[in-house]
């Protein structure tokens, strides 16, 4: 197997640990009692759709690696960010592979918490429903 | 007061320091009984630079040089001793004083490394040392100007004690209370008081950093809570309002329905009938749709990561694909069978490959470029390959169902159109029958049907700002808790600077008083000692100093006459308040006097000269005086406490020091 340690846990940027914590608490959020990795995830894939890769200011970790790596779904998500990215020697280094997920969830998650709180009334979750037609209906 | 110094002066040793010529030295009277020592000589003879000398030894200038430029002042090397030297050539003066309480405790010593340099020289360097005598024998001190200051004699004060008689009245000049008053504080000793008040200080001026740091926001949180509070309020409120209208309006339209349900007419109640059971279908229908719609929400962001990053696994897929394709993962053969068929030197065309051959050698660069990981790669690769097709397949799962989705939508809302369009004609069938009431009966009903649907709409959007506001709240409530607490220490940090603005205010008062009660007894003794030294005994009355450290002499009509003292007066006014300044203060060091006597006539002379030495008693005393100064008629009053006698002899060498004691 590849040299390269796995990572133990996936940060986020402190600066805008509120933006996390208001999307999974809060009463009007779609994304309310949601996991934290879950909304990682997708914040990773917007981020990477909108080009939003930022450096993290301050990290800190909440994302035990192990929850990544036993969704199956999730990890192939991040390696196919990482991979297009990249190439595809890549995939033995789950470290970069986070590192790039964490830059790409990073930028993203703002775009996520501006939909949410941003939006006029009761359209949130519709505002982010037809950003995700967009992107499927965009040519690959 | 606190005792500081102590040391006596017992040796000073000169070496080819401006007048002084060759070594020279004296030793001091030391001796409870006999503690002045007189050295004697004409102008110019080198008092005031055996006065500078000792300034220069132990503090590294000399206050008494003359106003004149330097290149007209007796260079600091004798200048005979110069005038020998070759160009280039190197000498030194040098300056040592020995200092102890009965025995040399110290040896201060600083010397100047001269170069003659064409008809003038130049310092090369300096060096000051000091040597303690300890149980090892005589240690050299590591910081020497530190030892000075604080166990010998201390710099800040050193005017007070080694002074020249003659320059003394620039304490009374106009405009000078400035001088008035450093003396008196230097030698009021509230150096700790001042220490404790910079310390003070510092650390009210870091609680205040704290504090600001703090910067509790409260009032400005409780602001907002009020105000969204209120606006919360209002919505509720407005929300309570919104469905008491909308119960009004569905019991009024059931009390309509009631009316049409059982209306004599057959066709009315047949058409009532088919509302009532198309609005229990279009309710069904709504509730469906808002089903299929929350359905299809929560299906879009379960998907939407895949979404997203479709691009990514289109990318990633064909790059996989690619490195497949080319052969590159995983490789077209394992690289352990290659290596299994070289050790025994074999090729896969059976080609012998014996090590160090050319051959050998291409193979095992060709087996190099294969990357050594390419195995696990494509393990890797192969695993995330699946998952990725997984994903396309999801993604076209996702695509056909939104387009099911879609049209399901587009039919049931079809389906509604239909069913509204019917029951307008339904209502416009009953409004339009012969019977009068019933197109106010209906027109009433679609008035109320219109009011329901935009008190639910209102209602929806007033559950939207109910639900955003609370939420706004529950955080600022949480933020006023993490203020109050920084709050709570911020009044820590303030009760912190209130102490030390008390304490501040009470060291202030305490140094005040302090201060004041040294100058009301300097201004006593000052008093006490001119009126008795002076010779015009009944032309004065007072010697003032006031709060703002001016000094005034009041004579017998009660008229301020400082300005109008001759100079000998003033002499004796500054020797009256040195004298003053020496007893209030708590240091214990020598004096020397440069020409006490110098501008003095006879009679205040020999006044001076009894009543002197009482004042300064019990201090080692050095009176560096002229003969006219030193008249017979002086000595005799000073005789008894005068251990030792010099004479400073100038001539065309310099100066000479020789001990007249024995003369006497």
């Amino acid at each position: 197997m590849s040299n390269i340690e796995n990572p133990k846990e996936l940060f986020l940027d402190g600066t805008k640990r509120k933006l996390w914590d208001d999307l999974v608490e809060s009463t009007i959020s779609p994304f309310l009692k949601k996991d934290y990795w879950e909304v990682f995830i997708l914040a990773a894939s917007v981020g990477y759709y909108h080009n939003l890769r930022e450096k993290l200011k301050d990290k800190q970790g909440t994302i035990p690696y192990r929850t990544i790596e036993k969704n199956s779904t999730a990890l192939a998500l991040l390696e196919a960010i990482a991979i297009s990215e990249n190439s595809i020697e890549i995939i033995l280094n789950k470290k970069e592979i986070c590192n790039i997920a964490e830059e790409y969830a990073n930028g993203g998650i703002k775009f996520i918490y501006d939909l949410v709180f941003g939006s006029g009334a009761g359209s949130a979750a519709k505002l982010l429903e037809s950003e995700a037609i967009d992107a499927l209906n965009r040519p690959v | 007061m606190l005792q500081v110094g102590n040391m006596k002066l017992l040796k000073i040793e000169l070496k080819n320091y401006r007048q002084y010529n060759g070594v020279q030295e004296i030793e001091f009277s030391t001796s409870i009984e006999k503690d002045i020592t007189v050295l004697v000589g004409s102008n110019g003879a080198g008092k005031t630079n055996f006065l500078n000398g000792i300034l220069w030894c132990l503090y590294g200038e000399e206050a008494y040089l003359s106003k004149y430029p330097e290149t007209e002042k007796l260079p600091i090397i004798n200048s005979v001793l110069l005038s020998e030297l070759k160009e280039g050539e190197m000498t030194e003066c040098r300056i040592k004083i020995i200092l102890g309480t009965e025995q040399p405790e110290y040896i201060v010593e600083r010397t100047a490394h001269i170069r003659k340099v064409g008809q003038g020289y130049r310092i090369v360097d300096t060096t000051f040392t000091v040597n303690e005598s300890t149980d090892r024998g005589w240690v050299e001190v590591p910081d020497p100007s530190f030892v000075v200051n604080n166990n010998l004699l201390p710099k800040k004060v050193k005017d007070y004690f080694f002074f020249d008689g003659e320059r003394l009245d620039t304490f009374f000049k106009t405009g000078r209370n400035d001088l008035v008053k450093d003396a008196v504080l230097d030698v009021a000793q509230i150096g700790l008081i001042d220490k404790a008040f910079t310390h003070l200080d510092a650390s009210r001026s870091e609680l205040e950093e704290y504090a600001k740091q703090m910067c509790p926001q409260t009032t400005d949180i409780v602001d907002k809570i009020r105000v969204h509070k209120k606006s919360l309020d209002t919505f509720r409120e407005e929300k309570t309002t919104n469905e008491g209208e909308k119960r009004k309006a569905i019991k009024a339209i059931e009390e309509m329905n009631v009316v049409l349900r059982d209306y004599p007419i057959p066709l009315i109640r047949e058409l009532q009938r088919q509302r009532e059971s198309l609005e229990k279908e279009t309710k069904i229908m709504q509730a469906e749709i808002n089903s299929k719609t929350e359905e299809n929400k929560n299906r879009i962001l379960s998907e939407a990561p895949l979404l997203f990053a479709q691009q990514a696994i289109s990318k990633t897929l064909y790059l996989i694909d690619k490195e497949i394709a080319e052969g590159r993962h995983p490789p077209p053969i394992d690289d352990s069978y290659i290596k299994g068929l070289l050790e025994k030197e074999l090729c896969i065309c059976k080609t012998q490959l014996t090590k160090g051959t050319l051959a050998r050698k291409e193979v095992e660069s060709l087996l190099s470029t294969i990357f050594p990981d390419s195995k696990y790669i494509a393990d890797e690769a192969k695993n995330c390959r699946y998952r990725l097709l997984d994903f396309m397949k999801q993604i076209d799962n996702f695509r056909l169902k939104s387009i099911e989705y879609e049209n399901q939508l587009t039919a049931f809302n079809r389906e509604l159109e239909t069913r509204n369009l019917k029951l307008r004609e339904i209502s416009e069938k009953i409004s339009k029958h012969d019977i009068q009431e019933m197109e106010v009966l209906e027109s009433n009903r679609n008035q109320l049907d219109a009011a329901l649907k935009d008190l639910e709409k209102a209602s929806t959007l007033l559950d939207d700002r109910i639900g955003r506001l609370d939420s706004l709240l529950s955080e600022l409530e949480t933020k006023l808790r993490k203020e109050l607490r920084k709050e709570d220490r911020a009044k820590i940090y303030s009760a912190g600077i209130q102490f030390c603005d008390g304490c501040l205010n009470a060291l202030s008062m305490i140094k005040d008083e302090l201060v004041d009660e040294i100058r009301k007894t300097i201004e006593t003794k000052t008093e006490e000692y001119f009126l008795n030294l002076i010779w015009k005994k009944k032309a004065y009355a007072n010697v003032k100093i006031d709060h703002d450290y001016n000094i005034s002499v009041i004579n017998a009509q009660g008229m301020q006459s400082l300005g109008s003292l001759s100079s000998g007066e003033r002499q004796i006014l500054a020797l009256s308040f040195m004298a003053a300044l020496y007893e209030v203060s708590g240091f214990d060091m020598p004096i020397i006097i440069d020409t006490p006597l110098g501008r003095i006539s006879e009679e205040p002379r020999e006044n001076i000269a009894r009543c002197l030495p009482t004042y300064l008693k019990n201090t080692q005393l050095t009176l560096l005086v002229t003969d006219t100064e030193y008249t017979e008629n002086v000595k005799q009053f000073i005789c008894d406490r005068v251990g030792i006698e010099y004479t400073l002899e100038y001539d065309e060498a310099g100066t000479k020091i020789s001990n007249s004691s024995m003369e006497r």
